[in-house]
Order: C-alpha cells, then structure tokens, then sequence
C-alpha cells in the first residue's frame, strides 16, 4: 500500500548547507531564516550540559483573554517582536521587559490565534484579525499603515506571519466558514501598495486547474486558505506556498475532482506572482486536511550531485520529499499510520479511498480533523539528517449533515475520538521513521533543533518543555510550564548567553544555562 | 484601545425593532453599520451554577483557545456536547465531572435558541436575524424568488446562489439588496415587474441572512442524519464473534435497555471511544485509568492516574491520598486501560462493522 516512490539508495547521507542559517545572534524571521528548517547553530547549550538549563525571566502578557501564545516571536536587536490577535508586544530579550505594546482596535474577524510578525530595517509588518496588514515602528510601534488584505463580510480574516522577500511584503489569508477563494498577495515594504494576488484556485475559465473542478463556480468558491508562512530560496527566487483545504470542507459532491491548488504545495515567483510548479499534498480533501504544514528547504547530495530539496510532514499524515526545483516527489511514505488512502499516484500524491470520505452513518478514519500534525512548526537538522515532527495518531468518525446536492460551507464534520501524541524523527531520505517518542499528554507543540544535539518540544498536557538527544530521542531535561507549550520555541545570543524562549499559555518562558 | 461589546441581550430585543419597527421607512431601510457588536456574546442571563461553570470552561478551554473565540459560535447541546468531545482527543484534559460541567454551562449560557447571530467569523457588524421577520419573508420567497434561486437560496439553473454572493454577503438590512432589486434586477420569468416596499426589503434581507447562517457550523441544520444503516443481525454475530464483544459486555446485563439511554450516534461514538469522557457523561460514572508504580526499592504504590509525563506519575490511592512519584531510572509503571480493547478495535473494525453492531444495539430497548 505505502509506496516509497524513489528507492532510498540513491539518496546519500550528505546533507549540504546551502541556505545561510538562523544568524546564532537572533531569529529575525517566523521560522528562523528562510528555509523553514528551525535548527539553530548555537551548540552552548548541548546534549552534555543542558541538565543545567534554568530559568532567566518571564514575560506574562498584559492583556487578559489575549493568550494562548501562537506565534512565533522574532528576536531582532536584542528585542523580540510577540503577537496575539490585534495585539504586538517588544520585548526585551535579555531581561523580558515590556518595551512597547501596540493594539489594534478591531472591526472583526476570528481571534483564535496570530502566528507572529515580520521586521524589514526599521518596519515590522503584522496580520490583524479584522482583515488587515499593519505596519508599525519598530522603535516605538507607532503605525505607519494599514492596508486591507480580506472581506471580512466573506468571512475571511487574517492570522499569518507576513514573510518579507526582497521589495515584497508576503501575506496570506485565513477563515473557512463560507466557499471564498484562498490567495496570497504581495505588498510594498514602503507603503502597502498592492503588488500582485495569486488565487489558490481557478477564477476565470481557462485558468490553470480548472480541469480539476466540475464547473467554475465551484472552483472559484473552492477555498484553499494560506493559512500559513511561506519559505523562501534565494538562489531560484522562488516562494513554497502550502494551501489550505477545498470547499464545502466535508461534503463535496459539487466539487467532484482534485480540486486544484488546494491542499499543495506550490511553487512562486516572488516578482511575479505567478506559479512555476505545484504538488498536492491531498487531491480532493474531504477531511479538512489543509496542506500548509511548513515546507522545509533543505539541501543534500543524490547519487553523488548537490540537489535542492523540499521536505513536508501533512497534515493527512503523509511526508513527501520533492526537488524544489521542480516539484517532483522523490519520497512518498507515512510518519503515522493512515486508513484513508489506496497508496500513491506516479506523481507521488496520494489516492484518496472513496469509502474513507465522510459518509452520513459515518466513517471511522485516522487522522481526525485536528490530523496527524497541524500548524505547529517542524524542524529539520541536517547534523542527524532526521526531520522531526510533533504528531498525532488519532481517530474520529466523518460524518456528512448535508446530504444534497448543493452543500455549502462545511455540510459535515468528525466527531469524537481516540488520540495519542508523539514526537516522530523522520529520516528525509527514506521517509521512515527512525525512533518515536510518545507523550502521555495530549496535544501538538512546535520545535527547534541545535547544533548541540538537541530537540526542544512541548509534551503536550503535560505541560513540559522538555529537551531530547536529537539523536536517540531520549529525553534530557524539562521544566514544567503550567500550560502546555503553545508555539515554536527558538534560540539566539547575546552576551555569549543563549537563549532558548518558548510560549506557554498566556506566558513566554526563557531559560539559559546556570553556570 | 482594546475593543468593547455590546450583548446580545441588548441586541436580541432590538432585532425585531428594526426589522418591522416604526423606523423602518423609506428614509431608513438600513440602520447604519454599528461596531463593535456582538462577538463572544455575553449570556443574558446567568443560569444557575454559572460561576463554577464559567470558571470551569474558562480553566480547561482557555489553555488552547481564547475563550471569548470559543463562545462566539452558539450551539444546541448535542452541538456542544460533539465539542466537547472533539476537544477531548485533540487533547483537552480534564475528568468526566468538569467535562460534564462545561457541557452544562456552555449548553445554558451560550445555546443556540434564541441566538440572533451565528459564526465567529466575519465582521462585528454582521446582520441579526429576527427569525419571526425571516419567516414572515417565505411567502414572498416562495412566490417570486424561489423558482430561480431556489428554497435554500443556493441557486438553481435559472438564478445565481444567493449564499455566496458578495452583494448578499455586505448587505446590511436591506441595505445593497434593495438597491440592486429596485434598478439592476431583470423582471421576474413572469413578467412581473419588481416592486417591493422597504418593509419587504428588510424582510428577504432576514430571509438571505438565514440562509447564509444555515450554512454554518452553528447552524441547527448542523447535525448527523439517519446512521441506521447496518443489519442488526450481522451486527449481533460480530458482537459474540469477531468481535468478541461479550467477553465484557451483556445485552441483557450492562447493554440492557442501551437504545432507550444512547441515541444511535451516541451508541456508535460510544463503542468506539468509550474513553472520551464527553462520549460517556450521560451514563453513569466510567472506569478510570489505574497505574501500580514500583519503586526501585520494590515498594509498589497503586491507584486511579491523576496525571502522568515522562517525568512524574500521579496518582490517588485506595485511602484517597494524593501521591506522586518521580519516575526515576528504576521505576517501573504499570497502565492499566480499561478501554484497551476498544483502542484495538479501532485499527480493526469495518465500517459496515461498526453500522451493522449499531443496528444490533439498536435492538437493545
């Protein structure tokens, strides 16, 4: 059934540094650098001595209700930048005092989380709720502008983390209540000005994928929301964008086909805006699957010559290794085990199961909804070669609620379940699995891997910052955090401490080494 | 400035006021775009026991979602109870009691009857639906529109869906329908020239709000249908064969009379995912987890799991002591689930198993 589309010996261990790193003295973008890999050069803190990890501060966020922490801060200056819905937080990053705090007055849209922001020169850059792009000061955060991104009377609204790539403020948008489009736009550093959109799905007849969808009207309320960040690589001046489920979410007998680009993988011109090459992580998603799990830039020699490498665990529980150049699957396999697909297809995509697909009796499938990983981000570390991923496997029953044969919105959805969550350490070259750590506690957490051996990640319900040998998985140290670990932690120096600051609840924790 | 809200109380009494009230005149047939309105809408009235309630689904939500985001979408109690449960394997953690509570608090507090406004999502100026102006429209509905736009609004192959369309979506009372019907709008296939009144107008704006709101996740119409799709009698030889659920169950002992306590889909989340505590919290108390925990010394200590990491393990013990062990290198802990055989049903059971064991259940009044 699971089929590994290129026989792994021809991929060897190598694993290159191509991409200029996470700089060892900040975090200056969502994930780090570019890449999407989260790994961090830093060894001070290291499998030898982080039994010694201790707290340094921590900063509680002023405003009630505004937690659990989302996003990912960035670390710029000696100052990191927090997010929550409508809200912006500098921070000082030696001590975790409250520098300035900005916050929007909202008009709307849904306040369920803000994954971070993004810092050009002197300019931060963040989503708010209500539909827009904001930029403030970075001295005093000051707005500069604002610009609408999304109609929040189509029930979008906004909570990704802006990426900036050259002269281009990169924003995706979120909401999947009604059939609306998902699109991703660029934006002027300078002034907000609208620079281009590029539709997720068919808007107009003749546009590329509309073969994928039974009529244009269904294409064009198709969804496919860019729920998250995208990656970036210089050198092809090209964006990975990931896209979200199709619509109607759960019943689809109006949109009989693949539904094109949701659920994918997609390759862009930053200057453009138009699209190089797709692959899609779930062909016709009926199970609310979005595929904009981060897609991780990595490179690595295959059969003896340097290849560009593109790495993804989805949501559906399938992890696909592509050549970023092209978007040709090298790897296809699972990192949990699935009931819901019949293999893959030559383009490496898997093959939906008819019988799997939400029925009105129900039908029993694994992943649930919540899948076998979500938005909380991966890290790859090329020192062990292992793509680490914070993963569920999980069962619910899929019912369809709208039998006819002009659903809207969800029409459908999973009931209950069973769960049980754990940290998978993937080898990118043959996408098994070399070890598994289960948690007792329910729940996904972010990660980051260092140079020191290390994996940082949450436990769940347990409520833990725990580290593991990167290595083995062994767990080597914790600390118990009163709410479960809620985003990506990250790392970064200043005055030869590094840091390691993770959010938790309403609260973000930084520890360093008591020597 | 941090945003303020107004209630629903507020609001749900002045609903109908708009829709027909003696304002509503040529001069006014859309009040104008009000914020903030009403997301996470405050309760009107607190039920009793609300505060142990409320605090309780603050603490065990708020650690995942802000709860104000979790409230905006009201709900009927089986919607609730199904997200409770979804909460619960996507990790919620709590005992059946709390589980229970927050069903209890949510279901009175923020209960879909009633409610004027549905979905968490859009702008906080969404329109209120005054379901008495909503069902006033049908006549008019089904007389002049419905041929071509259908009875949900979702179109047909005469007319366009109305659910979706942008105009619909940022109208406001009447506010860009009314417009667009008395100078856009072709002649109906009768010929009949539109001529609406601004009351009329309000009216199909509550008609069109309904149906959009139809579609969404709050939505009444968001429920299972009929699951009783199975052969009660291949389900009663999978319950003493394959199976093997005998073993532990009896129709006429535990299972007795389970058709009159579970409705069908309860039955089937039931016998699936016994252990989620939001499945079970309409019968009576469930077995719970037991740990035994050997020390390196070889002292063992026993009880039900209050919490375990890899870490610590916690537990309470025959006394109703409190105790919690680290889990150092010699430790040993033993879990015992007394739903194990559920879990391994779950990689081996068909679907057309599960169906036929819910029609046999079924059987069970």
């Amino acid at each position: 059934m699971m089929r590994l589309v290129l026989c792994a010996t021809i991929l060897s261990g190598a694993v290159l540094a191509a991409q200029p790193p996470i700089p060892t003295d900040g975090w200056p973008t969502y994930n780090g650098d570019y890449s999407g890999r989260r790994f961090s050069t830093l060894t001070t803190i290291n499998a030898g001595n982080v039994k010694h990890l201790g707290l340094a501060w921590s900063y509680r966020l002023g405003v009630p209700g505004s937690g659990p922490i989302k996003g990912t801060p960035l670390m710029v200056n000696g100052v990191l930048y927090l997010t929550a819905p409508d809200h912006v937080w500098a921070v000082d990053a030696r001590t975790g005092r409250e520098i300035w705090h900005f916050a929007n007055e909202s008009t709307g849209g849904i306040h369920i989380g803000n994954r971070g922001a993004a810092i050009k020169g002197d300019r931060l850059y963040v989503e708010t709720p209500d539909c827009h792009l904001v930029s403030l000061n970075v001295k005093d955060g000051k707005e500069r502008w604002r610009q609408s991104i999304c109609n929040l009377d189509q029930f979008y609204y906004s909570s990704v983390a802006p990426i900036v790539v050259g002269n281009h403020v990169i924003a995706g948008v979120s909401g999947d209540d009604l059939d609306v489009p998902g699109y991703v736009e660029a934006r002027d550093p300078e002034t907000g000005a609208f620079q281009w959109r590029w539709y997720v799905v068919p808007q107009n007849p003749g546009d590329a994928g509309i073969e994928s969808w039974p009529s244009l009207e269904a294409a064009r309320h198709g969804g496919g929301m860019t729920w998250q960040p995208v990656t970036y690589d210089p050198d092809l001046n090209l964006i990975y964008l990931t896209t979200g489920n199709p619509q109607p979410v759960v019943a689809n007998v109006n949109r009989k086909g693949n539904n094109l680009f949701t659920a994918s993988i997609v390759a862009i011109n930053p200057d453009d805006g138009k699209m190089r090459w797709y692959f899609q992580s779930s062909p016709h998603d009926t199970h609310d699957w979005d595929a904009t799990q981060t897609p991780v830039l990595l490179d690595a020699d295959v059969n003896g010559e340097p290849r560009k490498l593109l790495a993804q665990a989805s949501r559906n529980g399938k992890f696909f290794l592509l050549d970023r150049t092209n978007g040709k699957a090298l790897v296809s396999s699972e990192f949990v085990p699935t009931n819901w697909s019949l293999g893959f297809s030559e383009r490496g995509e898997p093959i939906p199961n008819p019988a799997k697909e939400p029925q009105v009796a129900g039908a029993l499938v694994t992943p649930n909804q919540g899948g076998a990983t979500n938005w909380p981000p991966p890290t790859f570390s090329p020192m062990t070669g292992l793509f680490y991923v914070s993963a569920a496997r999980a069962y619910s029953v899929w019912y369809i609620y709208d039998p006819g044969q002009n659903p809207q919105g969800w029409g459908g959805t999973d009931r209950g379940g069973w769960s049980e969550y754990m940290l998978q350490a993937v080898d990118y070259k043959t996408g098994k699995v070399r070890w598994s750590h289960k948690w007792e506690g329910g729940g996904l957490s972010g990660l980051l891997s260092t140079a020191g051996n290390l994996v940082f990640s949450g436990d769940g319900s347990g409520g833990n910052i725990v580290a593991l040998d990167a290595t083995t998985g062994t767990p080597l140290w914790h600390a118990g955090l009163r709410s479960s670990v809620s985003n990506g932690p990250i790392t970064y120096t200043l005055d030869g401490l590094q840091y390691v600051v993770v959010g938790a609840g309403d609260t973000l924790w930084s520890f360093v080494l008591n020597e | 400035m941090i945003r303020t809200r107004r209630t629903v109380q507020l609001l749900a009494g002045a609903a109908f006021a708009v829709a027909l009230g003696a304002g509503v005149g040529a001069q006014r047939p859309s009040p104008p775009r009000q914020r903030p309105v009403p997301r996470g809408a405050t309760p009107a009235t607190k039920p009793a026991g609300a505060d142990t309630g409320e605090a309780t689904a603050r603490r065990l939500c708020s650690l995942c979602h802000p709860f104000e985001n979790i409230v905006a979408i009201r709900r009927t109690r089986a919607q609730w109870e199904a997200t409770v449960e979804n909460m619960i394997s996507r990790g919620a953690r709590g005992t059946s009691a709390e589980f229970a509570t927050v069903v209890d608090y949510l279901s009175a507090a923020y209960a879909l009857e009633g409610s004027t406004v549905r979905g968490a999502a859009g702008p906080d100026d969404k329109p209120l639906v005054d379901p008495k102006a909503s069902e006033i429209a049908k006549p008019l509905w089904t007389s002049d529109c419905q041929l071509c736009h259908g009875a949900d609004a979702r179109g047909t192959d005469r007319g366009p869906n109305l659910v979706r369309s942008a105009l619909v979506l940022g109208d406001r009372y009447g506010s860009t329908i009314g417009p667009y019907l008395r100078t856009k709008h072709a002649a109906l296939p009768s010929g009949k020239k539109i001529e609406l009144t601004d009351t009329q107008v309000l009216l199909l704006a509550h008609f069109l709000r309904d149906r959009v709101n139809d579609t969404l996740r709050g939505s009444p119409l968001f429920k299972p249908g009929d699951i009783l799709v199975g052969d009660a009698k291949a389900g009663a030889a999978y319950f003493d064969g394959e199976g093997r659920c005998g073993q532990c169950h009896s129709p006429s002992g535990d299972l007795k009379g389970i058709a009159t306590r579970l409705d069908p889909v309860g039955m089937q989340q039931r016998l699936l995912f016994p252990s989620n505590a939001g499945a079970r919290r309409r019968t009576t108390a469930a077995p719970v987890v037991t740990v035994t925990v050997t020390r390196e010394n070889g002292e063992t200590i026993a009880g039900e799991l209050v919490h375990m990491d890899d870490f610590y393990v916690s537990l309470r013990d025959a006394s109703g002591a409190y105790r919690t062990v680290r889990r150092a290198p010699g430790v040993r802990v033993e879990k015992h689930d007394p739903f194990a055989a559920h879990v391994d049903l779950l990689s081996r059971i068909t679907d057309t198993q599960i169906h036929d064991l819910v029609a046999y259940l079924e059987t069970l009044k």
